[in-house]
């Protein structure tokens, strides 16, 4: 398999769900590679299998056929154990909805993968406001989601899917709740990730605008990659 | 994820429901209490009937008498005395080697003429019998029982009012409470005669030419209690060696017919057991020696199986009490679930395995379970404290014995502990529920 200095393979990937009326295919025999520290937009309507693919990619659910080779590993044969240790070593989520914890503070959002991996208190605390800090907020530490605005919790996120130092960051529509200000500031911050912390970004959007930021489009059509 | 981040996290979501956490809790904590009041009602009610029931002494206490062994009773609780035998020193050394044996206490008994005070006290109404022609209290026959005041505790003592005498060699005594009848005093005036005096004479019977004499040595004793006492049937309690004075000065005397004056040192002994299982086997023993033995023991076997099933079934209405809350917890915890799927999801998108959301869950359940076992501890304890008050005023306008309420450590833990495993277990479908959501739950589309 030709996954030589790719971050992700994936190869006649086939995804779909039983529902009332009959088996939907949502992916269907798709396949792409993503180069290490590439920035690749995925684009499609809704319902393309954007957020499927991202699933998929993210080991939160295992691929039905097909291969998903992401840092280095084959989805397909890892278990669900297997599949929690290598969301929690090898991949960083940021969510459209941030998917913050309400009960912890921003510090303990950004500690959260480290806390699941069993990293030392003291050396979480460090990494975790060495982040904020990169990311803007070394001084909202303390505060809770609801004392933050949109784009200050999607720092927070974007800062937590960097804590386990991740090969690959998804971003599921990063921007989709923010305005316009804020979409352009966590543009600049996810744009820079790949240079800064060496991962691989992959953005499920619809939006142009952050699509044009990506070093390449990957355009979702029913299920199948486009031209 | 550590236990310890688990507790943190799971402390971190209970607090942030803070209302249904209360409630639940609230819940938890109700039947925690049920069952912690019923159970230390429960104790305190079974400590006091076995004080009654052992005049409130030991409840392995057996009673020697100066007495041989009645050898066709012996399966008896209060088996008919034999023939005189006398209890010395000998004795005492030889029954307090015994195995199973943990205390031997003599006790001296002597007959002597009670001169009760002159005047009968205000508000007293005593029988026209024991009333002279001219109005004043009668003096009368009766014993003084004297005991090793130091070890008090090993006999079956209770204090209606007032102390036991001192153990310096002061002129104290206590009288029971067939002294008060005797004076026409109720049991609850029982301190009026505290304070008052009596006079013993302790009687030498002389022989003068054909005739009999009978001389008294007087002492005069301050009355400082009056106690409900089954040692002896003398109605005036006084130290070991004050009786022994006595009954030196009237064994010194010529034998009279219907004068007795015990031949005997000691004329019984209350010996305790180690336990209550080994009073027979003690009994059996103090046969062997070569003396007379009585014991409440069957009876006391008989009444403590009883109040162990009441209690059994005081724990048991506790205990459905509490699986009732813990129904309650489980439903709290599966509608925690179903609103943090989305929450689940983000866990296991940042890593958590299976186990750790089970972890977190189960942690929550055990919490709410450990809060509402200690607030019910709590409650319960103050409420059974309410409830005994209550009977505590009643008991003391009656002069009997009141009700002390005691908080085990035993039933603290085992209170908490079970309310913390029954949330457990009420928290383990929810948990295991959270457990297999789907991480695809993160996505908030599946």
């Amino acid at each position: 398999m030709a996954d030589e200095g790719n971050a992700i393979t994936v190869r006649d990937l086939s995804h779909g769900y039983e529902t009332p009326g009959g088996r939907l295919t949502v992916l269907d025999c798709v396949s792409c590679d993503v180069a290490r520290r590439e920035v690749v937009a995925v684009t499609g309507a809704s319902g393309a299998g954007k957020s499927t693919l991202l699933a998929l990619l993210g080991g939160l659910e295992p691929p039905q056929s097909g291969t998903v080779r992401v840092a280095g590993r084959d989805l397909a044969v890892l278990s669900g154990d297997d599949l929690a240790a290598y969301r929690r070593e090898a991949i960083g989520f940021v969510f459209q909805d941030y998917g913050l914890l309400g009960q912890l503070t921003a510090l303990e959002n950004v500690e959260l993968a480290l806390t699941l991996g069993r990293v030392p208190r003291a050396r979480r605390r460090v990494r975790a406001r060495d982040l904020l800090a990169s990311v803007g907020l070394a001084s909202r530490g303390e505060h809770r989601p609801r004392a933050l605005s949109g784009g200050e919790n999607q720092r927070v996120a974007i800062a937590r899917a960097l804590a386990n130092t991740p090969e690959v960051l998804l971003a599921d529509e990063p921007t989709g709740n923010l305005d316009a200000t804020a979409t352009v500031a966590i543009l600049d911050l996810l744009a820079g990730l790949p240079r800064e912390h060496g991962c691989t970004l992959v953005v499920v959007t619809h939006d142009p605008a952050v699509a044009a930021r990506a070093d390449r489009v990957l355009a979702l059509v029913d299920g199948r990659f486009g031209p | 994820m550590t236990w310890r981040d688990a507790i943190a996290l799971a402390a971190r979501s209970v607090g942030r429901r803070l209302g249904r956490a209360a409630l639940t809790v609230l819940a938890i904590g109700l039947a925690a209490a049920l069952l912690s009041s019923l159970l230390i009602a429960s104790t305190a009610a079974q400590r006091r009937v076995l004080d009654q029931v052992s005049d409130g002494g030991p409840l392995a206490g057996i009673q020697v008498a100066a007495a041989e062994p009645d050898p066709g009773a012996l399966d008896s609780d209060n088996p008919p005395r034999g023939e005189a035998r006398a209890i010395d020193d000998d004795a005492v050394r030889q029954i307090a080697a015994l195995p199973g044996v943990t205390s031997v206490v003599p006790v001296v008994a002597n007959p002597v003429i009670v001169v009760p005070p002159a005047e009968p006290l205000p508000g007293s109404h005593p029988r026209r019998r024991d009333l002279t022609r001219d109005g004043t209290l009668e003096r009368y026959f009766d014993t003084i029982v004297g005991i090793d005041l130091t070890r008090a505790v090993d006999l079956p003592i209770v204090i209606v009012s007032g102390r036991l005498p001192a153990t310096n060699g002061a002129a104290e005594a206590a009288v029971s409470v067939g002294y008060l009848r005797r004076l026409g005093i109720d049991k609850q005036r029982a301190d009026d005669v505290v304070g008052t005096e009596l006079v013993i004479g302790e009687p030498r019977a002389y022989a003068d030419g054909d005739d009999v004499v009978v001389r008294g040595r007087w002492v005069r004793l301050q009355i400082v209690g009056v106690v409900a006492q089954e040692v002896g049937t003398g109605q005036v309690v006084v130290s070991l060696e004050e009786a022994q004075r006595a009954r030196a000065w009237s064994v010194a005397g010529i034998e009279v017919e219907g004068f007795d004056v015990p031949e005997s040192p000691y004329t019984a002994l209350f010996v305790v057991a180690d336990g209550l299982e080994r009073v027979p086997e003690v009994r059996q023993a103090i046969t062997d020696v070569g003396y007379s033995t009585s014991a409440p023991e069957t009876l006391i076997e008989s009444v403590q199986r009883y109040l162990r099933v009441v209690e059994i079934v005081l724990a048991g209405i506790g205990v459905i009490a509490l699986a009732i809350a813990a129904l309650g917890v489980s439903n709290a915890m599966l509608a925690a679930v179903r609103e943090r799927r989305r929450e689940i999801g983000v866990l296991k998108a940042v890593g958590a395995s299976d186990r750790d959301v089970r972890r977190i869950f189960l942690v929550e359940a055990g919490t709410l379970g450990f809060l509402g076992g200690i607030v019910g501890t709590a409650v319960g304890y103050l409420a059974a404290q309410a409830l005994a008050a209550v009977v505590n005023s009643y008991l003391a306008s009656q002069r009997l014995e009141t009700v002390e309420l005691g908080l085990p450590v035993f039933l603290v833990v085992a209170v908490v502990a079970g309310s913390t495993v029954l949330a457990l277990l009420a928290g383990t479908i929810p948990a295991q529920r959270a457990a297999r959501l789907p991480a695809r739950q993160a996505m908030g589309d599946a």
